[in-house]
Order: C-alpha cells, then structure tokens, then sequence
C-alpha cells in the first residue's frame, strides 16, 4: 500500500506463527517532552500519539505540580524562588 | 530565620508558590507548616523565607493561623469541605414475568 512508504512507519520484522518472519508497520511515537530552560526529557509526562492521549485521565498525562509539562522539577524551584524574590525587591 | 509564625512559600511539590506559615519546628532540617498548604512536616530546602513573621504560637490551630495570615492582607484560600452528594436511588430493572414454556410453544405452531 502506498501509505507504508512514507518513513513515518517503523518497520518491525516478526516471527509469525507460520515459522516465516514478516514486516510489521508500526506508527512512530511523538518526541519526549522536554524542559523548556534546561532541556532535559521531563519525568512523568505520557509519550503517546493523540489517540491513547484522548482516553487516558489527565492527571496521567503531566505531572501535577505548577509547570507540569513544561518545567523539570528543579528549574521550576528556581522559576518560583526567582519570582518571590523579585517581587520582594 | 526559620521560627515559629515565619511566613514563608512553598517551593516544591503541588504546592509550590503558595503562602505558608511555620507552626513548629521539628528535629533535623524540618518544620510543620500551615496556611494556605495542608498541614504538613516540611523540609526547609523546599520553603522561601519571607521577610514577614506572624504572631502565632508553637503549635498553632489552622484557624489562627489562617485568621493571621488575614491580618497581614495574605488572601488564604480554605479547602471547601466536601459535600456528600445525595445517593441516587438505583433503578430497578423491570423483570417481565416469565410466559411458561408451554404457552410459547403453542404460539409458534399455530
């Protein structure tokens, strides 16, 4: 079929019960999340096409902290120390 | 720095950012906190110090503390106590009384 072409299938070789091993098509999945200050791949945030993204809960999908998705762990620490302290200023 | 009635905000966790008030202080590099965060032991890395401290005693209730924190024009945002939703009544699945075997027969051979 002309749409396992296109490079955006994986190709993953099988064994199939009949003995021969044959070419599975598999979509790709989308890229990890990342930081957005230190670029590091984020914990705890579901790597899923849009699809599964639809029926899985949302507290699933990023953590529950301010900037879930976006920050890591420590640069969120620092974004919130940074701005208590130049609101203090 | 880090005494009893210090007003400080949460840095870390699915608190982080909010108005908290140190009620104790434990052994080691921890205290309990109160305020707009539940009433939690606390690690002193995970809290910023701010340069206001409220007059609330060692072990204080959230009440006084939040009634403090009001003082010093700190919003504080209480946790709505849940309110149980009336059970809805199951419905019950209308059982039609079974037609003996017989009389079903006799339809089918007319």
């Amino acid at each position: 079929m002309k749409a396992r072409r296109s490079r955006s299938y994986r190709r993953i070789r099988i064994r199939v019960p009949s003995g021969e091993t044959r070419l599975f098509y598999k979509k790709r999945k989308p890229h990890k999340a990342k930081c957005s200050i230190c670029g590091d791949v984020l914990k705890g945030v579901f790597r899923g096409n849009v699809a599964e993204m639809r029926n899985i809960a949302k507290t699933k999908k990023r953590p529950e902290r301010p900037y879930g998705g976006a920050l890591c762990s420590s640069c969120m620490r620092k974004a919130i120390v940074e701005k208590v302290r130049s609101e203090l200023k | 720095m880090m005494e009893i009635g210090r007003l400080c905000i949460k840095t870390a966790g699915r608190n982080a950012g909010k108005h908290c008030v140190i009620v104790d202080t434990l052994e080691g590099n921890f205290v309990m906190i109160d305020g707009n965060v539940p009433r939690k032991r606390c690690n002193i890395r995970h809290l910023e110090p701010l340069p206001i401290v409220l007059k609330v005693k060692k072990g204080a209730s959230t009440d006084s503390v939040h009634e403090a924190m009001k003082k010093e024009n700190i919003n504080t945002r209480t946790t709505k106590p849940k309110t149980k939703k009336p059970v809805k009544p199951v419905k019950q699945r209308k059982i039609k009384a079974k037609q003996p075997a017989a009389e079903k027969k006799q339809k089918k051979s007319k």
